[in-house]
């Protein structure tokens, strides 16, 4: 491309002020739209995913899931069935020898951290009531790699064993106990034990807060009649997005069932991804409404400019040139226009993100302009610019020359 | 003898689909280098048409043109924007300047379109133009703001810019006063005489075209009168 194109592309959008001002307002508005959307829907879903993860690992291990074996009656819908159901022990699956494991998943080059977990259900009663419970028998050091409890700490310290153990904040409500006090958990047998709060935690939504408790991974295994075993070894990765695949290889070279967070969330991802498609829906007609002002604003100007394009063509201007003249113009739209627009697009969720807090002043879920969309959306608004240049630039291209300067 | 600059056989030009109008009815004409020669002839008798032909703006219905030696029917695009920038230089009646620019940046543009950037040599020959026609002061004004004298000058200095072999003048003085028409008038005289430039000039006064050395009198599509005869 010729530097003469592109100031001839110049003086042409300077000539025509009003015009290029509109068209430039036009496009920046549009991906000024563009960046909020794509900023807000990028902002909301890493803020799920993040604490979707800050209470899980990335990658679980756990033992094979054996056949549910089917129960010895089956009745039939419009039967009743009078019986006494004798509650299972919650039977637990236990991954024998996991030191060995341990190292294995370790020697992983993209597993960062690896922690045993001894997980089961259980309850804990308060007078009357029994409350459900989740147990987990963690080792405070390790596990804390995996999620950050001392961070979410209200009162007391990740510490557990020796009958310690810490729980959430709602649990602790209902049980009516605090650090310091005591409360008692059912074992597999229905004999209660006694365990101290150490420290109450907010992991920040429901489940969790109403149900989780941390034991020692000693008391946890006493509490679930696992011997020496454990159930579950969880494991995060150095890119969470490479979850998947270290899942499947960890999957691979174990016995165990291996899933990472994405399955897990399989759901939630779902969801994510509808989403997702909404959004770039929505982006796309934006698009196309901007590229068609672009083509009409510029199919104007090439009447406009038909004298001198005329006379260009008369002075040894070819029909490349003029044609790059108006694609110049076009993608000169997009991209100034898109420049102005991300920092429009930016100032809004900045306005945004000031303006619409909980009621603790919180932000509800940061909106993230990035560079990546910064970038994006330019390289998309010049691309689109071009592409809306290409009809009126093949027009004015086409203009016969003795026409044009006689009709100019 | 050297090539003619330009051969014109049996040319004609037809307008319209539907009611065809036979515009040019045959012309044969030839210009030697270094000829002034005036066009002259009613309104509507063709000679805009001819000049257009002449200047591979417009293509005719049927004939040839030749432009030092070389036949230009069906030649590219390309080819035709070549040989136009290396050729010939344009001066319009109503002087077509390019509006988006200043005085100075029209006089750079044939060059510039050419090399496909504007450079010192055509910045200093472009100001050389416009200083030989007497706009030394105003290179650097936008050419909306001059006056109509002034711009016929710019059109003059710009259809010199690439060192032409013919310039094709569709009435240069058309919109000009009787003292503005003289002034641009003697500079094209001057500007053939210095550098052997030739020049049609297609002009309704008889009085100017009895200055040149040449007089075409076109009628209805034709050529009526050559003087001095070329039988
Ligand atoms: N594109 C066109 N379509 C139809 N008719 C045309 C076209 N261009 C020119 N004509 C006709 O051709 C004839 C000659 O036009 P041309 O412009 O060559 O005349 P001219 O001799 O230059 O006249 P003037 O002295 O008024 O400039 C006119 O009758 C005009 O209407
Ligand atoms: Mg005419």
């Amino acid at each position: 491309m010729k530097s003469i194109e592109f100031f001839i592309a110049y003086r042409f959008l300077k000539e025509g002020k009003a015009q290029s001002l509109f068209i430039f307002g036009g496009a920046a508005v549009g991906v000024a739209v563009i960046v909020f959307l794509t900023s807000l829907i990028m902002g909301l879903q890493s803020s799920i995913i993040d604490q979707t993860l800050g209470n899980q690992a990335d990658i679980f291990v756990e033992p094979p899931t054996q056949e549910e074996s089917s129960p010895i009656y089956q009745p039939q819908p419009n039967e009743v069935v009078f019986s006494r159901v004798e509650p299972r022990p919650q039977r637990v699956e236990d991954i024998d020898r996991w030191e060995q494991l341990i190292d294995d998943i370790t020697a992983d080059p993209d597993v960062t951290n690896v922690s045993p977990v001894v997980t089961g259900s259980s309850v804990a009663p308060r007078g009357p009531v029994t409350n459900p419970v989740q147990l987990f028998g963690v080792d405070p050091p390790r596990y804390q790699q995996i999620i950050d409890i001392e961070g979410r700490l209200l009162r007391g310290e990740f510490a557990v064993g020796n009958n310690g153990a810490v729980i959430g904040y709602e649990l602790a409500q209902e049980l009516d106990v605090d650090v310091g006090d005591r409360f008692r958990i059912l074992d597999t047998l229905g004999v209660s034990r006694s365990f101290l709060v150490r420290g109450v935690f907010d992991l920040g939504f429901g489940t969790p807060n109403q149900t989780w408790i941390f034991l020692g991974i000693r008391d946890a295994q006493t509490m679930l009649d696992m011997g020496a075993n454990i159930n579950r070894i969880d494991v995060n990765v150095i890119d969470l997005f490479d979850a998947d695949q270290v899942s499947a290889r960890l999957s691979g070279r174990t016995e165990m069932e291996v899933s990472s967070w994405q399955e897990v969330n399989a759901d939630l991802l779902l969801a994510l991804r509808t989403q997702s498609a909404s959004t770039f829906l929505i982006a796309f007609f934006v698009a196309l409404s901007v590229a068609l002002g672009i083509a009409s604003v510029l199919i104007v100007t090439v009447v406009q400019k038909r004298g001198q394009v005329g006379v260009l063509r008369a002075m040894g201007a070819s029909m490349r040139t003029v044609l790059r003249v108006f694609l110049i113009q076009g993608a000169a739209v997009g991209l100034i226009g898109s420049i102005f627009g991300t920092i429009l697009g930016t100032g809004l969720a900045m306005g945004f993100n000031r303006l619409f807090r909980d009621p603790e002043g919180e932000i509800i879920f940061p909106i993230e302009p990035s560079v990546e969309i910064f970038i994006g959306a330019c390289l998309l608004a010049t691309f689109t610019g071009l592409l809306a240049a290409v009809a009126p630039a093949r027009r004015a291209a086409r203009l016969d020359p003795a026409e044009a300067i006689k009709n100019a | 003898m050297p090539e003619p600059i330009l051969e014109l056989k049996a040319i004609t030009r037809d307008f319209g689909n539907g009611v065809i109008v036979n515009v040019l009815k045959g012309i044969d004409l030839t210009i030697e280098s270094g000829e002034f020669t005036a066009m002259i002839g009613p309104s509507g008798s063709g000679k805009s048409t001819l000049l257009n032909i002449m200047g591979l703006l417009d293509q005719p219905t049927s004939g040839e043109l030749l432009i030092q030696g070389n036949p230009t029917v069906e030649l590219e695009d390309s080819d035709i924007t070549k040989l136009r920038g290396q050729t010939l230089g344009f001066i319009f009646q109503a002087h077509h300047l390019l509006t988006a620019f200043s005085a100075l940046e029209n006089v750079m543009m044939p060059a510039g379109v050419r090399r496909g950037s504007f450079s010192k040599s055509i910045r200093s020959r472009a100001e050389d133009l416009l200083d030989n026609v007497g706009l030394a002061d105003h290179m650097h004004k936008n050419v909306r703001n001059l006056s109509g004298g002034q711009q016929q000058r710019v059109a003059v200095a710009r259809a010199l810019a690439n060192k032409p072999e013919l310039v094709l003048a569709d009435e240069p003085t058309g919109n000009l006063d009787t003292k503005n028409a003289d002034i641009v008038f003697e500079l094209l005289q001057r500007i053939n005489d210095e550098t052997g430039t030739a020049f049609m000039i297609v002009t309704h006064e008889e009085r100017l075209a009895n200055r040149c050395e040449r007089i075409i009198r076109m009628l209805d599509g034709r050529i009526s009168e050559h003087s001095p005869s070329t039988e």
